[in-house]
């Protein structure tokens, strides 16, 4: 598994609100590591498809100019990817479970 | 302050990347975005924060973010590549022949047009180390004859540099720059010949800007006896870079000069190369010269303008001043012209340059010749590509059956044409590194001249990569993509009329640019030749020119010299002079406003004057036309003119010239004697109005003329006796022949690259039609076999193979010979002495045109014609 997608699942797992930028500033704060937005939102991406984590859409506020926010959580898959640090043992389990029809594809 | 609301990230970036997003997440990433941005804002100020915003606006681009239909444009894009290089290289792998003729044709297309248009960098980069050479230009002087030009003088009078920066806005700085002969420098007791020495205003360095590497250059050249080296002569001299404050002896003037500076030595790329550089003063100082001398035009004058956009209004401001002077009758006849410095190399070719120039015209035919070889390259590349078709068609068939589009067909075909041109960009790259040093020696290009750190070499590498790839894959790509696959795969398909006429006309474009440069090649060869061969109106031959010694004590006993030279037997006769023809014309003096006597019309023509004794017009084998040479006599009055200089003068019979006079500096001399004309330099140039005057005592030059035999001992003995005369003095000689050689050269560099270029054209052109009819040869195999079992021999087989493709070099040649009539006679007309245009000059190359295209496709038919016929009707 890659580090950073470790990290992004163990953030969403510690902080109450995790959207894009919570976790930016969560990763910057705690790993004293330059993250931008952009590879926050792709890692997301990546992980809500192969379903680690899902989203919640939230209303937006003035600070963000009115627009929508998604807040994500772990999925069970998500906990045990987290738990066991391996990324492509549980990538394989699910896939065996589930037949993911295009999951390759990723 | 700006207001909280009023702050908003810039719009832009996020415009730019919004079609490339996918849609379902562009509410959230837009929100995130903006929070981030306010957040920057307070942390690092409004620019940071707009300027990570609009780099995290583009590093949204990220395959997870992005639409699914570029996603897979994108992805599609690489993978088709990766087929496209697949199937290609198995293409090229399949037919050997095919790739092979190909990527040494286009390699060697390459090859040439990268060759010469490097050479066309360089000598277009003329000036270019010198960042304000835009904005310089340099005075020079017409001769007028009423309203026709006789002579173009780049020297001008020493006034002219101050007045100019006095009354016109646009000039803003001057440096004169005046060209000594060449001289003997001492070091201790070392005598050094000296040559490119200049003597040079103090504002050389802040209008040429040369570092100085040693030395304060706002000191230089302010005051008399100043000299600054360059450092190669700095280490010729004194063994070290820094020789500030070191002294050398300024031989003739027996005077000490100072070093004042260290220069780096000009670049080869400038027309103003110098060794030396001494202080003008020191000219007014030693030899009288003045800032208010308008009598003598001797000094090179360039003018530094405001900006380089000031040009026109100059030269306008430059009339008015010509004007002006002409009233103040500072000067009468001439006029007062700019040319840009830049333009100097390639555009000025007037008396007293400071070095022979190279010639525009003559970089434009290379380059007209380096394109029309590619395209014959290029041509051949198509040729060969669509005569395949029938093998493509098929392919082509299945491959839109299965669905694939017109585009990536074509993309398909460009793929090929790509890899062949990539190959043969490495077979040039080679091809150059192997060739390069000859080039350099065949074209005159400097030693150290190497193309590897020219980022103008690469870029211009890869446009004509990218050109040759584009002009040769794009006719395949569109008509070999154009099959219709019910046609193709019904077995209907056969090669198209249209097809055959074009492949024909392409092969008849060929040849005919191949007889062009055949014609041309030769006309060139010839031309020259004749140059060569013209009456220069002196003999050149078995004589040797011995360089005076360099201080007045041993100068004294040059006479003396001169008669120990005679005692020898293989010593003819020997004569002294100032100068010698052959030599650049700075060498020798020049004067104007000569008059006869009694004419009223006033003049300020240029005369060139050389210094002899009684026995220089002997010793050369000049004419004289009237009058009498002149006598071994202590000094005369008189003086012995040329043809040139009494048309100047509207005198027509050389006969009733003798004993008219001349008003010459002051006073009257009367004409002696008329000489034929003799060419001072190349017989391309014109004759020049030459005065001979009389001096036995002293001339720098002794000219030997010896006795052909054993002539190399004849010099041995001519240098024991000048060490013997002047022990310690530098034996400096040159032979009058070689000399007279390297007026020739940039000619036969000119001769040698055209013909190599010609030869190349040829061999590409042959190569192309060995393909072709390879091809067409295999295609006619089985009829070739039915044809030999019905009883066809050999020889019929052959000539009925070979006459379709000598028919198309015949036409081809017909097609040529108009055009190149035409621009051959135009190029012939720049000539003042031409050749006349024989017909052999268009029978022979065309008979080589023919001969080479037989012989390409005998060699390719016979062997086919020859073989059993059972190989190629065994399928049946």
């Amino acid at each position: 598994m890659r580090k950073f997608d470790y990290l992004i699942l163990r953030t969403i797992s510690d902080i109450d609100e995790a959207y894009a930028v919570s976790i930016t500033r969560y990763l910057e704060q705690s790993e004293s590591r330059m993250t931008s937005i952009p590879q926050v939102l792709s890692a997301l991406k990546v992980l809500e498809k192969m379903g680690f984590i899902r989203s919640t859409p939230v209303l937006g506020s003035e600070v963000r100019n009115g627009h929508r926010k998604r807040i994500y959580s772990l999925t069970q898959w998500g906990v045990r990817c987290m738990e066991k640090g391996q990324y492509q043992d549980i990538t394989e389990e699910r896939q065996y479970f589930y037949k993911t029809p295009g999951f390759n594809s990723v | 302050m700006k207001k909280e609301s009023q702050i908003h990230p810039p719009a832009w970036p996020l415009k730019l990347v919004r079609g490339l997003i996918n849609p379902e997440f562009l509410e959230e990433i837009e929100g995130d975005l903006y929070e981030v941005f306010q957040d920057n804002v307070d942390r690092h100020g409004l620019s940071k924060a707009r300027f990570r915003y609009t780099l995290d606006c583009f590093k949204l681009i990220r395959p997870a973010l992005l639409k699914r239909n570029f996603k897979i444009g994108v992805m599609g894009f690489f993978s088709l590549l990766r087929n496209n290089l697949k199937v290609a290289t198995r293409v090229l792998q399949r037919d050997r022949l095919f790739t092979m003729v190909n990527v040494l044709g286009m390699g060697l297309g390459l090859v040439i047009s990268l060759l010469i248009l490097l050479y066309a960098f360089y000598e277009f980069s003329y000036e270019s180390y010198n960042p304000g050479s835009a904005r310089m230009v340099r005075v020079t002087m017409d001769y007028l004859d009423g309203e026709t030009v006789v002579d173009q003088d780049c020297e001008t009078y020493p006034p002219l540099g101050p007045r100019i920066v006095r009354d016109i806005p646009e000039a803003v700085d001057f440096v004169r720059v005046y060209h000594l002969d060449d001289i003997a420098l001492r070091k201790d007791d070392r005598y050094v010949r000296a040559d490119r020495i200049f003597a040079v205003d103090s504002s050389f360095q802040r209008l040429f800007n040369y570092p100085f590497l040693y030395g304060d250059p706002s000191n230089a050249f302010h005051e008399p006896n100043q000299m600054a080296l360059t450092e190669s002569q700095a280490l010729k001299y004194f063994g070290k870079s820094d020789a500030v404050g070191e002294l050398l002896w300024y031989s003739a003037l027996d005077r000490p000069f100072e070093i004042i500076g260290i220069l780096p030595d000009p670049p080869s790329n400038t027309h103003l190369k110098f060794n030396v550089l001494v202080s003008l003063e020191t000219l007014k100082e030693h030899f009288g010269e003045s800032d208010e001398n308008w009598d003598g035009n001797n000094t090179f004058t360039y003018i530094q303008l405001n900006s380089a956009a000031d040009y026109a209004a100059f030269e306008s401001h430059l009339a008015d001043l010509n004007d002006q002077l002409i009233l103040e009758e500072k000067i009468r006849s001439e006029k007062v012209i700019a040319q840009p410095v830049d333009d100097i190399h390639l555009y000025s070719h007037k008396s007293f340059e400071a070095e022979e120039n190279g010639d525009a015209k003559t970089v434009w035919i290379l380059l007209g010749v380096a394109l029309l070889v590619i395209l014959i390259a290029i041509v051949n590349y198509i040729n060969l590509s669509t005569s395949k078709s029938l093998d493509r068609a098929k392919e082509v068939g299945i491959r839109k059956v299965i669905g694939s589009s017109l585009g990536q067909l074509r993309w398909q075909f460009f793929t090929e044409s790509f890899l062949i041109n990539l190959l043969a960009g490495v077979v040039a790259i080679v091809l150059i590194v192997v060739i390069l040093p000859y080039f350099r020696m065949l074209s005159g290009l400097p030693p150290n001249f190497s193309p590897w750190e020219l980022g103008q070499f690469w870029m211009t590498f890869l446009l004509v990569l990218g050109t040759s790839t584009l002009l040769s894959g794009l006719f395949p790509a569109f008509v070999l993509s154009g099959f219709r696959p019910v046609s193709v795969l019904n077995g209907k398909f056969s090669h198209s009329k249209i097809g055959q006429h074009l492949r024909k006309g392409l092969v008849i474009f060929q040849f005919a640019i191949t007889t062009f440069l055949l014609v041309l090649t030769l006309t060139i060869d010839r031309q020259l030749d004749f140059i060569r061969s013209i009456d220069l109106g002196l003999d050149t031959e078995h004589t040797l020119v011995v360089e005076a010694p360099p201080t007045e004590e041993m100068q004294a006993q040059f006479t003396s010299f001169k008669q120990q030279l005679l005692s020898d037997p293989e010593v003819i006769s020997v004569g002294l002079s100032s100068c010698v023809p052959g030599l650049p014309s700075h060498q020798m003096g020049t004067t104007t406003g000569i008059t006869l006597d009694g004419d009223t019309e006033k003049h300020n023509y240029n005369f060139y004057i050389y210094s002899i004794d009684h026995d220089f017009l002997r010793t050369m084998k000049m004419d004289l036309l009237s009058g009498e040479d002149f006598r071994d006599q202590k000094e005369t009055d008189q003086v012995l003119v040329n043809e040139a200089a009494l048309d100047l003068w509207r005198v027509s019979d050389p006969g009733s010239a003798v004993g008219l006079e001349l008003n010459m500096w002051g006073g009257k001399r009367q004409i002696r004697g008329v000489f034929k004309n003799f060419h001072q330099g190349s017989a391309k140039s014109d004759f020049l109005p030459m005065i001979f005057l009389y001096n036995r005592t002293f001339n720098e030059l002794a000219s030997v003329r010896v006795n052909p035999q054993d002539a190399r001992e004849t010099v041995e003995r001519v240098r024991e006796k000048f060490e013997r005369v002047f022990p310690g003095a530098p034996f400096e000689y040159f032979f009058l022949d070689q000399e007279f050689d390297k007026q020739y050269r940039a000619d036969a560099q000119f001769r040698s690259v055209f013909s190599y270029l010609t030869i190349f054209a040829i061999l590409i052109a042959c190569m192309g039609l060995f393909g072709l009819v390879s091809f067409s040869v295999a295609k006619r195999k089985k009829e070739i076999g039915v044809r030999k079992v019905l009883g066809a021999s050999t020889r019929q087989l052959v000539s009925l193979l070979s006459g379709d493709f000598l028919g198309i070099v015949l036409i081809s040649i017909l097609v040529a010979m108009p055009v190149t009539y035409l621009l051959v006679r135009k190029w012939l007309t720049s000539f003042a002495n031409r050749i006349d245009l024989e017909v052999w000059i268009f029978a022979f190359p065309a008979v080589v045109v023919l001969a080479l295209a037989l012989l390409t496709t005998i060699l390719r038919t016979s062997r086919l014609a020859s073989s059993n016929p059972v190989f190629s009707l065994r399928d049946e």
